[in-house]
């Protein structure tokens, strides 16, 4: 269970679409870096990324984990933002929505799971599907 | 460095293993392999194991096992690298005996799952990474199922193609005494089972399991000793991709598992093509083809043809699954790298009997943790042979 310094320390990657673009190969990535994944320059610069993206593949999970398994089943999705970074994420809101390859949907905040009571109620971003907009 | 071989091996059955605890768990791997190799001492002892600490609240591991071994006195080390932690292990060892720091290592990989609730175990596989994945609930099977979705939507793959791993896999385990699994599983099983994380299926996925498996590694000149056939560890490399798939340019390609696997074969003198057999890592279909893929036995989104390669441009493949794969003898992580490398050394020595692959003389074993951000290949050789 995440404790009171995790939480903290998390909650701005876990609420922001954070991360760098590294100024030497241009590659964005999401997160705390302190190098670029894809060349290990230092040269980065913080970058917080605009909430719209496409979902380009999700599974819907029978089996979780704990502290989660209190939910049947979850629908999880890789989502490509249109600034160029992909995340995986749980797609939220769902309901109703057939889901579809290219679907096209932002990030929202929701709360993560349900603690016990003596623990940190932990929020985060999910993936909410864009029922107005077609599939690009 | 000068060369190693591997003068024993031994194992236990992977299952549910209820009754023992972790150290004699793993004890009992030890001793079968030294009795194998003929022999009763040695200077180091060497685990691979990835969640001792989490589900069985055991560290200082090699101390632990070494005692129950009958081996106290002798440097004792743990080495964790995911579901890669075995091999990794026999990568230090190798490391030891090559560089003659040490005559003779014992290897040994031991997982120990079932001790603890299932749904503890899923979180502690998700550890992988940890400060977001299991924050997010996500666990080890819904990521590759999100990759195995990736997959069959970018090339236009059947969903009910990716079940010939799993068919062939428990085909072969029927036939292993250290299985989890002695019973076939048919195409109808497969579409009848049910979802664990769509589209992969109960049979799509490794089973959680107990299961020590130890290999003694000599330096070639110890070989003349005695014992059960050496066979040769012509190389081990290992390499590593960035843990967060959506960090990786290619999702659907495993740097990791290439670079490792082309090292080795290069640090062998190895040819592809000369390879008989192949202990792919295939907790998962879609692992299993993207580990065909990165050696280059298919091309880019091919691998999945494996069962079906007559009808594609590929190169001379060799066996896989050859004792039954990760799938169908179960997978107990930690261990798992290591019983590869036994499934190899089996068929190099002809014990295979039902499953013995012909000609068998050069084999390769890959393990992969952490969708392969960890990858670690090894080029086993029979000697006298070509």
């Amino acid at each position: 269970m995440m404790g009171p310094a995790a939480a903290t320390r998390l909650q701005d990657t876990l609420r922001r679409l954070s991360g760098i673009s590294c100024q030497e190969c241009r590659h964005t990535a999401l997160g705390p870096c302190v190098a670029c994944p894809a060349c290990g320059s230092a040269s980065l610069v913080e970058t917080v990324f605009r909430p719209q993206g496409v979902l380009i593949a999700h599974t819907t999970c029978f089996h979780l984990s704990a502290p989660h398994q209190s939910q049947r089943s979850r629908i999880y999705g890789i989502v490509e933002l249109t600034d160029g970074p992909r995340f995986i994420s749980e797609i939220t809101d769902w309901i109703s929505v057939s889901l579809a390859v290219r679907q096209p949907g932002v990030m929202v905040i929701r709360r993560l799971f349900t603690p016990p009571p003596d623990s940190v109620i932990c929020y985060g971003y999910k993936f909410r599907p864009d029922i107005e907009t077609p599939c690009l | 460095m000068r060369p190693v071989v591997i003068r024993g091996v031994g194992c236990t059955p992977i299952g549910e293993h209820w009754s023992i605890g972790l150290a004699t768990l793993g004890a009992t791997a030890v001793r079968a392999a030294l009795a194998d190799a003929g022999i009763t001492d040695v200077d180091a002892l060497v685990v691979g194991n990835m969640l001792s600490g989490v589900l069985c609240a055991q560290e200082n591991l090699g101390a632990c096992v070494a005692e129950r071994a009958g081996l106290r006195g002798v440097e004792a080390l743990k080495v964790e690298a995911a579901c890669a932690s075995g091999a990794a292990a026999l990568r230090v060892g190798w490391g030891l005996v090559a560089s003659r720091a040490c005559d003779r290592v014992v290897v040994l990989g031991l997982e120990k799952m079932t001790d603890a609730p299932p749904d503890v175990v899923t979180q502690s596989l998700a550890f992988a990474n940890a400060e977001r994945d299991s924050v997010l609930g996500l666990t080890n099977t819904a990521l590759a199922a999100l990759l195995t979705q990736l997959y069959l939507d970018e090339h236009r793959v059947p969903e009910f193609s990716l079940a010939s791993f799993c068919l062939s896999a428990y085909a072969r385990s029927t036939h292993t005494s250290w299985s989890m699994f002695q019973k076939a599983v048919t195409y109808r099983d497969w579409l009848d089972s049910p979802r664990v994380s769509t589209p992969l299926g109960l049979y799509d996925c490794p089973a959680n399991a107990d299961g020590a498996a130890a290999v003694l590694l000599t330096s070639d000149a110890q070989s003349a000793l005695g014992g059960s056939e050496p066979i040769e560890v012509s190389a081990i490399v290992g390499c590593s991709d960035s843990m967060s798939l959506e960090h990786r340019s290619d999702m659907l390609a495993f740097n990791a598992a290439r670079r490792s696997f082309e090292a080795a074969l290069r640090a062998a003198d190895v040819n592809a093509a000369e390879v008989d057999l192949f202990e792919v890592h295939d907790a998962f279909p879609v692992v299993a083809a993207l580990g065909l893929e990165a050696a280059g036995y298919f091309a880019r989104g091919d691998g999945w043809r494996y069962h079906h390669r007559n009808e594609v441009d590929c190169r001379r493949v060799p066996v896989i699954q050859c004792m039954g794969g990760l799938k169908g003898k179960g997978h107990p992580v930690g261990a798992s790298g290591i019983y590869q490398v036994i499934d190899v050394c089996t068929q190099l020595r002809g014990q295979a009997g039902v499953n013995q692959v012909s000609p068998a003389a050069i084999g390769v074993a890959q393990s992969l943790g952490g969708l392969a951000a960890s990858a670690y290949t090894t080029v086993l050789r029979r000697r006298c042979v070509r």
